[in-house]
C-alpha cells in the first residue's frame, strides 16, 4: 500500500464530499437529483483528465470524443429498447427503411457495454501510442485532438439517418426493463453513480499515489530523462490517455442516463475544451478536487443560464484566464489541500 | 476534367485559400516567435469583419455618394483596429504565458470566448451582410466558357500585396531583422540590445492586423455573426501545424496545400466526408513529419 | 570487431541539414576504461554522446554495444541494454526527492504494471547505498529543484548508478561545481570506475589529468588524436587548435 494512499487528510475530504453528495437529495426536491447526476457524470470525466493532464502532462482537446462513444453507445441501446419493435423515430423521419447495419448489434446489453468500456482504449490506444512515438509536440497534439474531435461532430450531424444528425438521440424509457426515464427512477439511479464514483475516485487516488503516479509527474516535467531511465514512455503516455478516455466514456453513458440525450454539441471541440476546465479548476492534480468542481461549475451553469443567459460565456471564459493565469493549483491549492509541494504529489 | 471545370474549381476556393493564408500566416508569426498559440485568432478575423461592417455603414450614412470607395478605407482601418487591439491584448493578457504553450491555449480559449460574448452583446446574435462594391461585382472572362469574378480577382491581388509586404517587413527592414533574431536566440538577442518586449506587442499585433485583413476579405465572401471566428480556426491550426513553424513560406504552402485539399474534396464527396478525408491526410503526414511538412532538423 | 570492446563507434555520420557535426569518427572504448573526451567548443562531443545514446540519429556508420549493434534502437532500449547518460545541463525532476528521483530510475519496475503494485521499500537497500555513493545521504527528503548545481550533478549520476550500467557517459559533470565539489566528483567517479566504464567529456584539464584515463581529443567533429593526457598537452596540434598558436 503506498504511503500516500493511507493518508488521513485525503480520508477526511474524501468522507465530508462524498458524504455531502449522499445527503444532498434529503434536502432537494426530487426534479433536482438527474441535475446532481448530470454534474456529476462530469467528474468521471475530469477524473482521467486530472491523470492524463494534471499528472502526466498530456493536454487532449478531444475527450468529448470518447464522452460520446460512451454516450452514443448506451443512447442507441436505449434508443431500440424504447422504439421496439419499430424503427427509432428519427430514422423514420429521415426515411429511412431499415435498421443500419452498425445499430444491429446494440440490441446486446453486453455488446453496449463492451462498446462504452474497451472501444475507447482500442481506439485511442493505437492511435495515440504512434503519435507519441513520433515525439509529436504537446501542442500539435492538441490541437489534433481539437480538430479530430470537430470532425467527429460534422460526422455526426452528417449521419442524419444514422445519427440522429444535429437532434441527437432522445426519447427513452426503460434500460433492460427498468425504468430511466422518470425523475423518481434518476434519484434512485443517482445513489447508484455515487457508488461507481466512489469506487472510481479510490482506485485513481490509488494509482496517483504509488509508483506510478511518480512516473507521470516525472514524464510531464522532463520526459527525455524518463527514457534514459529505461522507461518507454510512449507506451505508458498511451496507456494513461487511455484510461483517461475510459472515464471520458463513462462519463458520457452517465450523462445519457441522468438527461436522456445525446447531442453532438457534447462531443465537440467547444464541450471537449470546457471539460479540461473541470479538471483545472479542481486544481490539476487533486483528484476529490475534480469531482467538487465538476459538480460546482454544473452547478454555477444551470444557475448561470436560468438567471443571466448571457453570462455564462463570460464567465466561462474568465473562469479559464483564471485557472490558467492566476490559480493554476486550482480550488484545491486554494484551499490548502496540498501538504507539500503544490506540483507534485498534492492529491487529496 | 475539361479545363473550363479546372479553372471554375481553382477560382471558387480562392477566397477560402485568401482568408486562410492570411489567418495562418498571422498565427504563424505568432506562434514561432513567441510559440504562442492564439485560440482567439479567429475573434480577431471577427473584429476585423465587424469593422469593415462599420465603416461600411458610416459611408452609407455619412458619404453615401463614395460608398463604393468604402472597401478602401475599410481594410486599412480594420488593420488598424485590429492591430491595435492585438496589442492590448498581448499586453494585458498573453504576455503573462510565454513559455506556457498548453496554459497559453487554454487562456487565449478563454478570451476567445469573452469576445465571441462581446460580439453577441454589442453587434447582437444575427448575422450582418454588406453589399458589395458596384465595381466588384462582375466577371471578366478571359477564356471562352471561363468565367472569373472580378471580387475574387481583388482578393487574390490584395492577398498577394499583403504577403508581399509581410514578406518586405521581415527580410528587408531592421524591425524583421530583430523578429528572425528573437526566434532564433531570445537571450542572445536580448544581450545585444534588443527590446524583445516591444518586438513580442508588435509582433503579436501584426498577426491580430493579419486577421482583421482576412475577416475584412471574409466579409466580401459571407455574413458575419459572433460565431464567424469559430468557422476559420481550427483549419488555421492545422495549416500551421500541417506546414510546421519553420518558415512563413512554409506556412503559406501549407495554407494552399490544405485550401485546395479540402475544395477538392468537397467537390468530389460530401462536405463532412471532405473534413474526414483531410484529417487522415494531415494525421498520416504528421506522423511521418512530426515537426510539419515544412519543417528541418534542429540540434535541440 | 573486436570482441572484448564494450562500445565501438564505426564510421559515424551525423549531420543537422548540411552542417556536419561528426564527420567518420571511429572510437573504442574497453570494458573497465575510463575515457575522457575533450576538444574546443563546438568539436561534437556532445552530438557524439548524443549520438551513442540515442537522443540524435546518425546518417551513417555504426555502433556496437556489447558487440550487438545499436543505431537503430530506442533510447529506453539502450539504456535497458546497460547504458546510463548524463546530460550537460543536470535532468532531474525538480518536483520529487532526492529519494523519489532515484527510486524511479530503479529498474525493475519499469512497466506499468509493477509501478503500480510494487510496494514502496523493496529497493529501499539498494537507494540508500547509491545515495551514499554520491554524497546525497543526508538529503534524501530535499525537493531535487532545490539542490544546489553540484549536489544535482551528483543526483543525476546516482539516478544512472541505480540502473547498474555497463557503460556511463557522462557530459561535462564538474561544470558550474566548487573546487571542493570537483575533487569529491573525482572521488565518485574513481569509486565507480571500479565496477562501471566510463566515457567523460570535459573541459576542465586538471580533472582530466586527476582521472588519469585515455584521452581523446574531438575537433570538428573528427578525432584530431589520442592517448594518455601528458602524450595529448605535448602534441602541437592539439595546442594549435586550443589556443590558436
Amino acid at each position: 500500500m503506498p504511503r500516500e494512499f493511507l493518508r488521513q487528510s485525503w480520508w477526511v475530504n474524501f468522507s465530508i464530499i462524498f458524504g455531502v453528495l449522499l445527503l444532498l437529495p434529503i434536502f432537494s426536491p426530487e426534479f433536482r437529483v438527474p441535475l446532481y447526476g448530470k454534474y456529476l457524470s462530469f467528474a468521471f470525466v475530469a477524473l482521467g483528465i486530472v491523470l492524463s493532464w494534471g499528472y502526466c502532462g498530456i493536454l487532449s482537446l478531444g475527450q468529448g470524443i470518447f464522452f460520446g462513444i460512451g454516450a452514443y453507445s448506451l443512447a442507441m441501446f436505449l434508443k431500440l429498447e424504447a422504439s421496439r419493435p419499430e424503427l427509432p423515430d428519427f430514422m423514420v423521419w429521415s426515411s429511412v427503411e431499415q435498421l443500419p447495419l452498425a445499430w444491429l448489434p446494440f440490441q446486446s446489453f453486453s455488446f453496449t457495454l463492451i462498446c462504452i468500456l474497451v472501444l475507447p482504449v482500442l481506439i485511442a490506444f493505437p492511435f495515440t501510442y504512434l503519435i507519441f512515438k513520433k515525439r509529436v509536440s504537446g501542442v500539435y497534439f492538441a490541437i489534433l485532438t481539437l480538430a479530430l474531435s470537430l470532425t467527429l461532430t460534422v460526422l455526426i450531424i452528417g449521419s442524419q439517418g444514422g445519427t440522429g444528425g444535429a437532434n441527437g438521440i432522445t426519447d427513452f424509457s426503460t434500460l433492460l426493463g427498468w425504468d430511466v426515464a422518470s425523475d423518481e427512477a434518476r434519484s434512485r439511479l443517482y445513489y447508484l453513480m455515487l457508488g461507481l464514483l466512489a469506487v472510481c475516485v479510490t482506485l485513481m487516488h490509488y494509482l496517483v499515489s504509488s509508483r506510478y503516479g511518480k512516473v507521470l509527474i516525472a514524464i510531464r516535467d522532463r520526459e527525455d530523462r524518463v527514457r534514459f531511465s529505461g522507461y518507454d514512455t510512449a507506451w505508458i503516455k498511451a496507456a494513461t490517455l487511455s484510461v483517461s478516455c475510459v472515464l471520458a466514456s463513462i462519463g458520457g453513458a452517465m450523462f445519457v442516463l441522468f438527461t436522456g440525450l445525446i447531442t453532438p454539441q457534447l462531443v465537440g471541440a467547444v464541450a471537449s475544451v470546457e471539460m479540461i476546465v473541470y479538471a483545472a479548476f479542481g486544481g490539476r492534480v487533486s483528484v476529490l478536487g475534480a469531482v467538487f468542481a465538476a459538480f460546482s461549475i454544473g452547478w454555477l451553469k444551470s444557475a448561470l443560464s436560468e438567471q443571466f443567459p448571457q453570462g455564462w460565456l463570460f464567465f466561462l471564459g474568465g473562469l479559464f484566464l483564471l485557472v490558467t493565469a492566476v490559480l493554476p493549483q486550482g480550488l484545491a491549492g486554494l484551499l490548502g489541500m496540498f501538504k507539500k509541494s503544490p506540483n507534485s504529489e498534492g492529491d487529496s | 476534367m475539361s479545363l473550363e471545370i479546372f479553372w471554375m474549381q481553382l477560382f471558387s476556393g480562392v477566397s477560402y485559400t485568401a482568408i486562410l493564408l492570411l489567418m495562418s500566416l498571422g498565427l504563424a508569426i505568432v506562434f514561432g516567435l513567441m510559440g504562442v498559440i492564439n485560440m482567439a485568432h479567429g475573434e480577431l478575423m471577427a473584429l476585423g469583419a465587424y469593422v469593415t461592417f462599420m465603416v461600411a455603414n458610416v459611408f452609407l450614412t455619412i458619404f453615401p455618394k463614395s460608398v463604393d470607395t468604402y472597401i478602401l478605407f475599410a481594410i486599412p482601418i480594420a488593420f488598424l483596429v485590429t492591430f491595435l487591439f492585438g496589442m492590448f491584448l498581448e499586453w494585458s493578457v498573453v504576455r503573462w504565458f510565454y513559455n506556457r504553450p498548453l496554459d497559453t491555449l487554454l487562456a487565449t480559449w478563454g478570451l476567445s470566448l469573452i469576445l465571441q460574448q462581446t460580439y453577441r452583446t454589442v453587434f447582437g446574435p444575427q448575422e450582418v451582410t454588406i453589399p458589395l462594391a458596384s465595381w466588384l461585382d462582375g466577371a471578366i472572362e478571359p477564356f471562352t466558357g471561363v468565367q472569373v469574378p472580378l471580387n475574387r480577382i481583388f482578393i487574390i491581388v490584395l492577398t498577394l500585396v499583403v504577403v508581399g509586404v509581410v514578406y518586405f517587413l521581415f527580410f528587408k527592414t531592421s524591425m524583421g531583422l530583430k523578429v528572425r533574431a528573437i526566434t532564433q536566440n531570445r537571450a542572445i538577442a536580448e544581450t545585444v540590445g534588443i527590446n524583445t518586449r516591444q518586438v513580442d506587442m508588435y509582433t503579436f499585433a501584426l498577426g491580430s492586423g493579419l486577421a482583421g485583413i482576412a475577416g475584412s476579405v471574409f466579409t466580401m465572401i459571407g455574413s458575419t455573426n459572433p460565431g464567424t471566428g469559430q468557422l476559420y480556426i481550427v483549419d488555421t491550426f492545422i495549416v500551421v501545424v500541417f506546414g510546421g513553424v519553420a518558415s512563413l513560406m512554409g506556412t503559406a504552402l501549407s495554407s494552399f496545400i490544405i485550401a485546395q485539399l479540402q475544395t477538392t474534396f468537397e467537390f468530389m464527396t460530401t462536405s463532412s466526408y471532405a473534413k474526414v478525408l483531410l484529417m487522415l491526410i494531415v494525421v498520416v503526414i504528421l506522423y511521418f513529419r512530426p515537426n510539419g511538412l515544412f519543417s528541418s532538423k534542429v540540434r535541440t | 570487431m573486436n570482441k572484448k570492446a564494450l562500445l565501438e563507434v564505426r564510421d559515424l555520420l551525423v549531420s543537422f541539414g548540411g552542417f556536419v557535426a561528426i564527420d567518420h569518427v571511429n572510437l573504442t572504448v574497453q570494458s573497465g576504461e575510463i575515457r575522457c573526451i575533450i576538444g574546443p567548443n563546438g568539436a561534437g562531443k556532445t552530438t557524439l554522446l548524443d549520438a551513442i545514446c540515442g537522443k540524435t540519429a546518425a546518417i551513417q556508420g555504426s555502433i556496437f554495444f556489447k558487440g550487438i549493434r545499436i543505431d537503430n534502437e530506442s533510447e529506453f532500449k539502450r539504456t535497458r541494454m546497460g547504458m546510463g547518460r548524463k546530460f550537460q545541463t543536470p535532468s532531474v525532476y525538480d518536483d520529487l526527492s532526492v529519494y523519489q528521483n532515484i527510486q524511479i530510475s530503479v529498474p525493475k519496475g519499469q512497466s506499468i504494471l509493477s509501478a503500480i503494485f510494487n510496494s514502496d521499500d523493496q529497493f529501499n537497500q539498494e537507494i540508500l547505498k547509491v545515495a551514499q555513493t554520491t554524497n546525497l545521504d543526508n538529503m534524501l527528503d530535499v525537493q531535487a529543484g532545490t539542490l544546489s548545481h553540484g549536489q544535482k550533478q551528483w543526483l543525476e549520476i546516482a539516478m544512472l548508478l541505480v540502473q547498474h550500467p555497463q557503460l556511463l557517459l557522462l557530459d561535462e559533470p564538474v561544470a558550474g561545481m566548487s573546487l571542493r565539489e570537483r575533487d569529491q566528483t573525482v572521488d565518485l567517479i574513481q569509486r565507480i570506475s571500479a565496477i562501471q566504464s566510463i566515457v567523460v567529456i570535459e573541459h576542465d584539464m586538471d580533472f582530466v589529468k586527476k582521472l588519469s584515463g585515455n584521452v581523446t581529443v574531438l575537433h570538428q567533429g573528427s578525432i584530431l588524436c589520442e592517448g594518455l593526457i601528458e602524450q595529448i598537452q605535448a602534441d602541437p596540434r592539439v595546442r594549435e587548435v586550443y589556443l590558436g598558436d
